[in-house]
């Protein structure tokens, strides 16, 4: 980060090539369509770039990396007043690959994801499948750490209830 | 009171009980919350449940692949920062007098300053607006639309996944797309450019109607005048006079007494509309003022389309059976280039920037390119330009970059199955084109 500070692009191609993965399965788990997914995903990035004559290395890069694309996730639903639906694209992709044991156990937990709200939806996805702590998750949703043991809660509580119902 | 009661007192929060699942607890907390655990059933429970969600959770953990972004990514850097580059080298003298255009556009009604903004984009006196240089990405586009051109001089949409009957419609698409800007490029594109003008003037009827009689033949006509206003307005070229004056007539016998135009024996719709109007506009500020009266009428008929929140309708204000964002852009091109209020649609014009990048409407984009040319100092004017710029960016990842079709674009947004192939790579070129210039440009 020091050297993208400096101007050094290939810093940033590096940055890129490092985080990619994991920005490109945080938008898909948010509910980004398939379409949009990169787009978001070097939006990111873009910021990034942006910001980083005023990056101070305090916390966790990939903190700052999360803020931006939350940041770059709510423009998009801001402005298109889009509600997360079930990616189209995702699932027309699934009646393919349905035969392949595991998928519809993948894509029940996709379709289960999007009934959250975006706010407990993205607790979800960055404490279990991005691996952050609440307290990272605190900084990167700037919210009290026990609002966000509180939405991790809620959270569980309706997906329990999702599957119940559905079984 | 029993044990059991006891030991339900102190049973555990969910919150601090998930939290506990987490890992989430410090050693002290953690421990309490294991030993009621071990004490009261109805914990454990609740416990095995949350878990049991936490593990069909985890089973849907496995990532899926990432392509290298690095190269898009830098790539669009680049293009940020040619922009801004561009952008500065603009005096701001030149910058203070687009401004005072733009006020005087709004305080004036300020036909006559849009006639005179028009007119700067002419060859002589050209207006030393910074302008990069053309997009590698536009080039291949019109070298695919010069390969795919019929000897007839048309493009035939049937051809290209789209509808034959608006053969005229994209046939003025791709000439705009081969004529924008600086205008063609090469001997290639210049052929091109010239066939397809002669089979636009060719497919002119007694009627001033280009293009066959149906249902749906203003959009051909629209279109088709659109193309050649911008290509007289290019290179003035004196032939084409008589048979734009004809194409304005027939719009202007077209128009419904309400103001605006729609299918044959149909409600008029903001669609249609909005490339009649366009059309009308464009000529007036030319060499055909009767347009005006026409212009002035239908500019009336789409700000009765827009609703409290300056979003545009389709036949009627509220009425939006396809979304509401294209129609937003088309009523926004219409009222800025028409010099009518222009803050009175920026709500919904944000709306429809940003709901193009989920649709990827090329028309929409294409009409919210067409409305910033017109500078605007509505508030959020500067977050316009930026969503503009972004659509831009998803129309360029768009383009087919190998195979057979390379340099077009997939028609695969709502109007890919009208016009097909050409229409969509027409549109993309046109986009493209358009960032090439600071917004705030009538042109």
């Amino acid at each position: 980060m020091a050297r993208l500070a400096a101007g050094d692009r290939e810093a940033l191609g590096e940055i890129v090539r490092r985080h990619q993965g994991a920005l490109v399965n945080f938008f898909r788990r948010m509910g980004a369509r398939t379409h949009e997914v990169d787009d978001l995903a070097q939006e990111t990035f873009l910021r990034l770039y942006e910001y980083r004559a005023r990056y101070q290395p305090t916390g966790r890069f990939t903190n700052l990396l999360y803020v931006l694309a939350r940041h770059a996730w709510a423009d998009l639903g801001r402005k298109s007043l889009r509600t997360p639906v079930a990616d189209e694209e995702a699932i027309a992709a699934h009646s393919v690959e349905s035969r392949i044991a595991g998928a519809d156990a993948k894509l029940d937990v996709e379709q289960a994801l999007t009934t959250l709200s975006d706010k407990l939806r993205v607790v979800v996805v960055l404490n279990i499948y991005q691996h952050l702590t609440y307290a990272e998750i605190a900084e990167v949703l700037d919210l009290p750490l026990g609002t966000v043991k509180s939405r991790m809660f809620l959270a569980l509580r309706e997906l329990r209830e999702h599957f119940d119902v559905r079984e | 009171m029993s044990e059991n009661d006891e030991i339900r007192k102190s049973c555990i929060e969910g919150e601090t009980l998930v939290a506990y699942l987490r890992g989430e607890l410090d050693a002290s907390e953690s421990r309490h919350v294991g030993t009621h655990l071990d004490a009261c059933e109805a914990c454990r429970a609740e416990a095995r449940a949350f878990e049991a969600v936490v593990a069909r959770l985890e089973s849907a953990s496995e990532d899926a692949s990432a392509r290298d972004l690095s190269a898009d990514v830098l790539a669009r850097l680049d293009a940020k920062e040619d922009h801004a580059r561009a952008v500065a080298r603009v005096s701001w003298r030149m910058r203070a007098s687009l401004a005072a255009a733009a006020a005087l556009l709004v305080a004036a009604g300020a036909w006559v300053a849009l006639q005179s903004l028009s007119r700067e984009s002419r060859p002589v006196g050209t207006v030393p607006v910074a302008v990069a240089p053309r997009d590698e990405q536009v080039t291949q586009a019109l070298k695919w639309l010069a390969a795919s051109q019929e000897a007839d001089g048309s493009w035939d949409p049937a051809k290209w996944g789209g509808e034959p009957n608006y053969r005229t419609g994209v046939t003025a698409l791709a000439l705009m797309a081969l004529t924008a800007g600086d205008g063609p490029a090469s001997a290639e594109e210049s052929a091109a450019a010239a066939r397809a003008r002669n089979y636009l003037l060719a497919g002119q009827g007694k009627s001033g109607c280009f293009g066959p009689f149906f249902s749906q033949m203003l959009y051909n006509h629209g279109i088709a005048t659109v193309a050649l206003l911008a290509e007289f307005r290019r290179s003035r070229d004196a032939s084409l006079k008589e048979p734009i004056r004809r194409a304005v007539a027939f719009i202007r016998s077209e128009q419904q007494p309400g103001g605006g135009w729609g299918y044959v024996k149909a409600s008029a719709n903001t669609s249609i509309t909005a490339w009649q109007v366009e059309a009308l506009i464009l000529a007036s500020g030319a060499d055909w003022p009767e347009a005006k009266p026409a212009a002035d009428k239908g500019l009336a008929w789409v700000e009765s389309m827009l609703d409290g929140s300056g979003r545009a309708g389709y036949s009627r204000a509220g009425d939006y059976p396809y979304g509401s964002g294209g129609l937003t852009a088309m009523a926004a091109m219409c009222l800025r280039m028409g010099g009518r209020d222009v803050c009175l649609v920026s709500g919904g014009l944000e709306d429809a920037a940003a709901s193009g990048l989920s649709d990827s409407d090329y028309v929409q984009v294409y009409f919210l390119d067409q409305a910033l040319r017109v500078a605007g100092t509505c508030p959020g004017e500067e977050r316009l330009a930026r969503a503009a710029a972004q659509l831009r960016h998803v129309v360029a990842e768009r383009q087919v970059k190998a195979g057979p079709n390379s340099g077009s674009w997939e028609p695969c947004d709502r109007w890919g199955k009208a016009g097909g192939r050409v229409y969509a790579t027409a549109m993309g070129a046109l986009s493209l084109e358009s960032g090439r210039r600071p917004p705030g440009r009538a042109d």
